[in-house]
């Protein structure tokens, strides 16, 4: 289940990503860069979670079905998920708080692109590393039952 | 709950994995830099984001019905009657058209009322521009709650 669903995440996202990028406007507009930095963290995380049981260590074979990757390769795959399903969440309100920029508070393009984005890309790339990352060094992404 | 396992018979079964386990779990050290960030992400997860999200929705929806109001002030409404009234006019072969509004008879009368509730029937309506902005508003107010909508099903 885990596998078809993110699968299908993967092959939408991958498909917005290229209507992006093949748009007239590209990546220069505010919208289409938060909706790709959005579809980049969802393939992220969605890659890894279709792969799912696939990089639990070997020593885990008889518990975990297909367990085939190693402590490295655990580690890699429980911060990429976490980072990015954290990283798409933090876009989905970014693009929520840049609707009510330009319905409420009637901004422009302009101050959006320059004052608001930034603010943006920053937390939603910087607030899940910073949280996350620390784990990472005591190997918490392995055996624990809170991430994999 | 390692040491019960590890004293049951299944440590003969699997001993590799359960002394793994045993070795991750118990010598990993720091369970606050794994707790404090499983429990800031299931809270941004679950709470800040649909917060967020619900907030800046219904303050998006508040905006946009005072604009609607105002507008309604303005007498939008009137004015594309005029410009429909100024059409009529304009294309008296169009009178026998479903968007005619002088049209009488009762099934005329019922066809301009299905053709009211059905925008995308009403092909010969003339475009007003306060009724327009309005509208897009809404838009994009739809288009971000179908964004999060998709967002809250995956």
């Amino acid at each position: 289940m885990l596998g078809v669903g993110g699968s299908v995440s993967v092959v939408s996202s991958t498909f917005l990503t290229w209507y992006i990028l093949r748009s007239h406007d590209g990546l220069s507009t505010t919208y289409h860069r938060l909706v790709f930095g959005l579809c980049v963290a969802d393939i992220m995380s969605s890659f890894f979670a279709t792969l799912s049981s696939a990089m639990v260590p070997k020593e885990m074979n008889c518990l975990v079905p297909n367990a085939q990757g190693s402590t490295a390769t655990c580690s890699a795959q429980g911060i990429i998920i976490v980072t990015g399903y954290t990283t798409a969440a933090a876009y989905n309100c970014c693009i929520c708080l840049y609707y009510l920029a330009i319905i409420k508070f009637n901004k422009k393009d302009g101050y959006i692109k320059n004052k608001l984005e930034l603010w943006f890309h920053g937390i939603s790339i910087s607030f899940p590393l910073i949280i996350y990352l620390p784990t990472l060094s005591i190997k918490g992404y392995n055996s624990t039952s809170a991430y994999i | 709950m390692i040491h019960r396992i590890v004293s049951d018979t299944k440590v003969e079964i699997y001993p590799t994995a359960l002394i793994y386990l045993a070795d991750e779990v118990m010598g990993g050290g720091g369970p606050i830099l794994v707790l404090v960030p499983a429990l800031v992400g299931l809270l941004s997860m679950l709470v800040v984001t649909p917060t967020a999200i619900v907030c800046t929705m219904l303050l998006m929806y508040k905006a946009v019905s005072k604009i609607e109001k105002k507008m309604l002030n303005y007498g939008a409404n009137l004015l594309q009657l005029k410009i429909l009234h100024r059409n009529n006019l304009d294309n008296p072969e169009s009178k026998s058209d479903t968007c005619s509004v002088n049209d009488q008879g009762i099934i005329n009368r019922i066809k301009i009322v299905c053709s009211w509730m059905i925008p995308g029937l009403c092909r010969d309506q003339p475009p007003s521009r306060a009724n327009r902005v309005q509208s897009h508003k809404r838009a994009v107010v739809y288009m971000a709650l179908g964004c999060d909508l998709v967002w809250a099903l995956v």
